[in-house]
């Protein structure tokens, strides 16, 4: 069993017990302090119940960079508060993260939506500055630059121009 | 005219999403019976289910099937239909569509196929206006064949300039041009975006005017010659090219009541002079000093057209079905009362804009008093990357402008768009949205200041911005214990049986009191 303990972000959790099921309540301690939470899970989130209120968030989940587990959006309902890219890592995990992501090397661009390559501006081996424009996509009726997300190298260009493309495909693995 | 159930013939709706599922509900409410049409990528869409009849007419592309005039005709003729209501975008601005169905025996909505002509082509239209002397932006009088003509019109009214495509709209085709340097492949890639987009890519060349504000006349003329203004809407707030934030009274004319009124006798002056007949829309570019110059019309009803329903009381669609009926009578111009704001929710990424569409699993809409939302959803669905990704349009009122602000916020933060998710979590599908760009918007200062310049996206880069902010406490309790209880479920999972945690222990439960029992 793994830890119950771990952060997201800089915030430390320890939970008393492993929670289970749509429904329960358990006590988890933040920071020192000892709360006791109540939750109800549904299809799109979680409520929970703390002493000062009740909380609903949604929450989804994509692959993070390093393609190892998940990251996380967490939007509490009925709010504008939002955040992007946590995720609760148990104590004793960061390190077999970091590990496997040290072996997958790059960055996967990826596209956004589907749509076709109309044009490619770079070639396997360029060095690219940010924000540079690498390909022009056409998606929507719309043309649409690709640019590096980060200064670096083209490791690999998985595209040609006037290749269709599924949203989500890798486009270029940048260095 | 009166608004009342009777038995009237029935109206096809050539359109799709929120507009068709909006016509449809006045058609019904008087006593129009309703005729959708769709794609086949649109077989379970919201709008083929709120009709009376449904007609495929052909493929996901929309030149196979909502632009495709025979089989919309065709299905007018099997339904029995006798006007076609053709909402905004696809067929609405096509004269030849309009001969189509006079052709056919069946009423358009709209304006005649010859004032569309008039008014619908920007270069036609610029020449209306200059025979009524009415001032327009400075531009290339007619379509350039290509960059080198262009930049000669571009040395003769100065940089900036914009290159627009003659038969374009939404911004596509469209490029800023600061210098002579970038001119050859800003025409190449706008013509090229035209062609795609309209079949058609020629472009002109037009100054682009500094601190605009972009502003427009809702009118509505009975074809006989005279028209009434419906007040007017700002919708200088763009990204893309394409409006977000539409607004009445507009912030800018409120600093400048007299251009205001200078404006809505320009409009009615346009719209009288072509004998226009129905919902009509000029837009203006409005400088930072109140000087006005005229863009363009767009000769069918317009997607932010709710902001006038709500200060007006006048439902145009009703408006629109009653003339082409016969039955209106082009009453004084209507009052308008308090303010009225209409946001757009997109299935784009919040900070790039890029279209995101993709499956939605979850979508919650606001309520409350004085709020409105036209939707292609209103459950689970999917945003089809073969149309414009618009999910809905969020409007409401005040009796002020901070009033309706206010009103917006909490409408936005109530909203809720959710992709489809895994057992785990994990989403399924590409769709994003707009929502948290919107949110920020409605709490942006120069928006609640009323200071909204077209480029009020660029000059605020926290609006799209990623912000990485350390979490709330709450919602880290939240996501590790939802976290942790994904992954119980998974290790409880192992071995397939497909029975939730809680299921299982259910289970146990009654094994363990059948033991008791026995």
């Amino acid at each position: 069993m793994s830890s119950l303990k771990g952060k997201v972000g800089s915030i430390e959790l320890t939970w008393k017990s492993a929670p289970r099921g749509a429904t329960g309540k358990t006590q988890v301690e933040v920071g020192g302090k000892k709360m006791d939470v109540q939750w109800r899970k549904d299809s799109d989130g979680i409520w929970i119940e703390l002493a000062n209120g009740v909380y609903g968030f949604d929450i989804s989940g994509e692959p993070n960079e390093a393609e190892t587990g998940l990251k996380f959006k967490v939007s509490e309902r009925g709010t504008e508060l939002g955040w992007e890219n946590l995720s609760f890592v148990r104590e004793g995990e960061e390190l077999v993260a970091s590990a496997e992501g040290a072996q997958k090397k790059g960055v996967r661009v990826r596209a956004q939506m589907p749509g076709k390559i109309i044009r490619v501006l770079i070639k396997q081996g360029d060095e690219v500055q940010k924000d540079q424009p690498l390909l022009v996509m056409e998606a929507m009726k719309m043309e649409n630059e690709i640019r590096a997300p980060h200064a670096g190298k083209i490791a690999e260009l998985k595209v040609t121009e006037g290749q269709a493309v599924e949203s989500g495909a890798h486009l270029i693995i940048l260095e | 005219m009166s608004i009342q159930t009777k038995k009237r013939a029935p109206v096809l709706i050539a359109n799709r999403g929120e507009i068709a599922i909006r016509i449809a509900r006045t058609c019904r409410a008087l006593g129009f019976p309703t005729v959708a049409i769709y794609s086949e990528a649109d077989r379970f869409a919201e709008h083929v289910r709120v009709c009376d009849q449904a007609y495929l007419v052909g493929g996901a592309a929309p030149k196979d099937s909502y632009l495709n005039i025979e089989n919309v005709l065709k299905a007018a003729k099997a339904s029995g239909a006798k006007f076609i209501h053709p909402g905004y975008g696809f067929l609405s601005e096509r004269a030849s569509f309009a001969d189509a169905c006079q052709e056919a025996g069946i009423t358009f909505v709209g304006p005649s196929a010859e004032s569309m002509r008039l008014m619908g082509d920007k270069i036609q239209a610029r020449a209306t206006v200059d025979k009524l002397k009415l001032p327009r932006v400075p531009g290339s009088p007619g379509a350039v064949p290509n960059a080198a003509e262009a930049a000669k019109f571009a040395r003769e009214i100065k940089y900036p300039i914009l290159l627009k495509a003659a038969a374009g709209g939404g911004g596509k085709g469209m490029r800023r041009v600061d210098s002579e340097a970038e001119i050859a492949a800003a025409f190449e890639g706008a013509s090229r975006e035209a062609l795609g987009a309209f079949g058609d890519g020629s472009m002109y060349v037009e100054k682009l005017i500094l601190e605009p504000h972009h502003v427009e006349i809702q009118v509505f003329g009975d074809g006989k010659g005279k028209a009434v203004h419906l007040g007017e809407r700002e919708c200088s707030i763009q990204r893309r090219h394409q409006k977000v934030w539409e607004e009445t009274p507009s912030p800018i004319l409120n600093l400048h009541p007299k251009t205001r009124d200078a404006m809505f006798a320009a409009a009615i002056k346009i719209a009288e002079n072509v004998n226009y007949a129905g919902a009509g829309t000029l837009e203006f570019i409005v400088d930072g000093e109140g000087s006005f110059y005229f863009l363009e019309m767009n000769t069918r009803l317009q997607v932010e057209h709710p902001v006038t329903e709500w200060v007006t009381g006048v439902d145009l669609v009703a408006w629109q079905l009653l003339l082409a009926a016969g039955e209106f009578t082009l009453p004084a111009i209507p009052e308008r009362r308090g303010s009225s704001i209409e946001v757009r929710l997109y299935a784009e990424d919040p900070h790039h804009f890029l279209p995101a569409p993709g499956p939605i699993g979850a979508i919650q809409l606001p309520a409350g008093a004085f709020v409105r939302f036209d939707t292609a959803f209103t459950s689970a669905g999917e945003v089809s990357v073969n149309y414009d990704p618009m999910i809905s349009k969020i409007s409401v009122w005040g009796s002020t402008r901070e009033e309706a602000i206010g009103r917006m916020r909490v409408s936005l933060d109530e909203t809720r768009v959710e992709p489809p998710k895994k057992a785990n979590g994990q989403r399924v599908g590409s769709l994003r949205t707009n929502l948290e760009f919107l949110r920020k918007l409605s709490r942006n200062e120069m928006v609640i200041q009323g200071d909204t310049p077209t480029d009020l996206i660029p000059r605020n880069p926290d609006l799209t911005q990623f912000k990485d902010e350390a979490p709330s406490t709450e919602a880290a309790i939240a996501l590790s214990l939802y976290q942790l209880l994904v992954s119980s479920q998974e290790t409880t999972l192992e071995g397939g049986s497909g029975h939730t945690n809680e299921m299982r222990s259910n289970w146990a439960r009654l094994a363990k009191w059948e033991g008791v029992r026995s």
